[in-house]
């Protein structure tokens, strides 16, 4: 990570050593619910992923790491100097609201230039970025139409577009694809990558992990207000994979199915539900999911369809719990 | 290892100076009232009062004998006339305070647009000042800059020493009280419409605590405890004390003119306080 060296009139140099964002101890109580739990964690430039659970802390410890709320103990450093302390550091940072925050009467155009201002860029610069932004966000097009009449689709977009538009080292999406259309999505997602690319630490947040596996493989994991885990989604993947998944098969007949299944290594059990349903633990869901057709043919048995039962977020989430305790 | 292209260096902008992050507020703010009809015609309103003031100027100035002949009366531009022009000019300071502050902060908060502000380097008081900058732009346009006009229209038409030195102080005395004004105006407009959410709410609450709604209420306490300084909770007639002493005019209370002054400091400090404590990014219901 190299040093940040054309900065504004305000805003210091980033130490060495340091990393673009660092959280230390970050705690924050609500009366007497804690919200974030002494959250420690560095991150890096490239796209993160902060995944939870509704209601695990991520919108909080998003606020607390954009700054726009006061940890009750520890500090955010940005750039290796306490946000709390210098005003000019959020210059570098880039927020996009979970909730609707626009001016429904102004333009998208305008409500950029107006946003850039607050940047303290002269009004020639602060257009030229709003175009940019603009073009990148596919939204020029609409660029000149009230905000109010925007779909919820483009109304995300002007979010992540003035979140964007001033070239920050830090953006912090929070939900960006609620309410987007998949074509939205899609080149949301291309954009996000785009900024990780260009070196920008980028934090998305979302209770999707698919959805976050498609723009990064480093992810933040929260439950209860406390990083439950932290890392590369394969190695996640990996930690889930020692627990048996369980998995939905709907076949012509269960117990042939079943007598089939059992004498496998990936397989740790199975319950016929129903004469045409069939539930199997897998300890390696991947192996088994792979050679699941071929024994399907070889036994005569056919399959009509499966699901995995238990592959989302809660589960992992689950197992993640159980494989700290 | 990733190699990341540090993207964000190339950014070589000049940005503003810290001291002017308010302006793009007040700019913003004014410019999303001051294209509409009704606000021209208000403001087109308030300075057809002015207008007559100055034909007042000229009669007083250059018909005073006939004036005083047919009016029986000795008439003067003095002092006490620029400030009985202000005075008249209250009716403005009210309707323009409703009209464009009741909503300032309120749609702030309605439209959960206080995240995107604080997400940039700006302080609360940058926010402060640049939404009383707003309200202040329309009560300078129909007070102190139209009477600082008529100012200058008198001295050029009465150019004599003698008249200069009776009212040479009027631009520096307008100027600081319409500075009080603003302030005591705006800061409780902008801390009741940190605090509310309605715009009616907000400018009844305003009326009240401004000073306009406790008059009847004051006189009626003062007549059953025969205590004058209950007036010193009106704002409004705590401001008419002080421009009233300051431009040797006569005083509408018996309070003595350093008190008014000392509430209205206290109040415009008490609204600063209360809008610090209601201005946050992010609302925290327990």
């Amino acid at each position: 990570m190299s040093v940040p060296t054309t900065m504004g009139p305000e805003t210091p140099v980033m130490r060495p050593g340091t990393a673009v964002l660092e959280c230390d101890a970050l705690t924050r109580w609500y009366g007497q619910v804690i919200g974030v739990n002494s959250v420690s964690c560095t991150v890096h430039p490239g796209v993160t992923g902060l995944l939870g659970l509704n209601g695990a802390g991520k919108s909080t410890l998003f606020k607390l790491m954009a700054g726009q709320l006061k940890p009750s103990k520890g500090r955010v450093l940005l750039l290796g100097h306490d946000l709390a302390h210098d005003i000019g550091l959020y210059r570098w940072i880039g927020f996009c609201p979970e909730q609707d925050a626009l001016y429904e009467s102004m333009t998208g155009r305008e409500m950029l230039v107006y946003l850039l201002r607050l940047h303290g860029l002269s009004p020639r610069e602060a257009g030229a970025r709003a175009e940019g932004a603009l073009v990148r966000t596919h939204l020029i097009d609409d660029a000149d139409r009230p905000v109010g009449g925007y779909s919820k689709g483009m109304r995300q977009k002007i979010k992540l577009a003035q979140a964007m538009a001033h070239d920050p080292a830090v953006i912090f999406l929070d939900e960006p694809f609620n309410g987007m259309d998949p074509v939205s999505r899609h080149e949301s997602m291309a954009l996000i990558r785009e900024l990780g690319a260009e070196g920008k630490c980028v934090l998305v947040s979302s209770h999707i992990l698919h959805e976050v596996e498609q723009m990064t493989s480093t992810i933040l994991l929260i439950q209860n207000g406390r990083i439950l885990a932290e890392g590369n989604v394969s190695d996640i993947r990996d930690l889930v994979e020692r627990h048996p998944h369980r998995i939905a098969i709907e076949t012509d007949d269960a117990r042939a199915l079943a007598a089939i299944l059992i004498g496998a290594e990936d397989v740790l059990g199975v319950r016929v539900e129903a004469p045409t349903r069939l539930i199997v633990e897998s300890n390696h869901p991947r192996l088994f999911f792979g050679r699941l057709p071929e024994v399907a043919l070889d036994g005569g048995v056919p399959i009509r369809g499966y699901v995995t039962e238990d592959d989302d977020l809660k589960s992992l989430f689950e197992y993640l719990v159980e494989d700290g305790s | 290892m990733p190699i990341y292209e540090q993207g964000y260096q190339r950014w070589n902008g000049e940005l503003q100076e810290r001291p002017l992050r308010w302006w793009p507020i007040v700019r913003q703010g004014v410019m999303a009232y001051l294209p509409q009809r009704k606000y021209l015609l208000l403001l087109g309103l308030a300075w057809i009062q002015k207008i007559f003031d100055g034909v007042q100027v000229y009669g007083r100035l250059k018909g005073g004998e006939v004036l005083e002949g047919l009016l029986g009366a000795r008439v003067d531009a003095g002092m006490p006339f620029f400030w009985a022009s202000m005075d008249n000019s209250m009716i403005w300071v009210v309707i323009f305070t409703i009209m464009v502050g009741s909503d300032l902060i309120a749609a702030d908060r309605r439209g959960k647009a206080l995240q995107l502000y604080f997400s940039k380097p700006i302080t609360r008081n940058d926010y402060i000042v640049g939404k009383i900058g707003v309200i202040a732009t329309f009560l300078l346009l129909t007070t102190w800059l139209p009477i600082l006009l008529l100012w200058l229209f008198a001295v050029m038409i009465e150019p004599t020493t003698a008249y200069f030195a009776r009212v040479w102080s009027v631009p520096l005395l307008m100027t600081v009280y319409s500075v009080l004004l603003v302030a005591t105006a705006g800061m409780i407009m902008l801390a009741v419409s940190a605090t509310a959410q309605r715009s009616v709410f907000i400018s009844v609450t305003w009326i009240v605590l401004f000073g306009y709604g406790f008059v009847p209420v004051i006189e009626l306490v003062q007549a059953i405890t025969g205590f004058e300084a209950w007036s010193l909770i009106n704002m409004a007639g705590n401001l008419g004390q002080i421009g009233a002493w300051w431009f040797g005019a006569e005083t509408g209370f018996d309070v003595p003119p350093v008190l008014a002054l000392g509430a209205v400091l206290v109040g415009i400090v008490a609204a600063y306080w209360w809008l610090r404590r209601k201005i946050e990014p992010v609302e925290v219901v327990l």
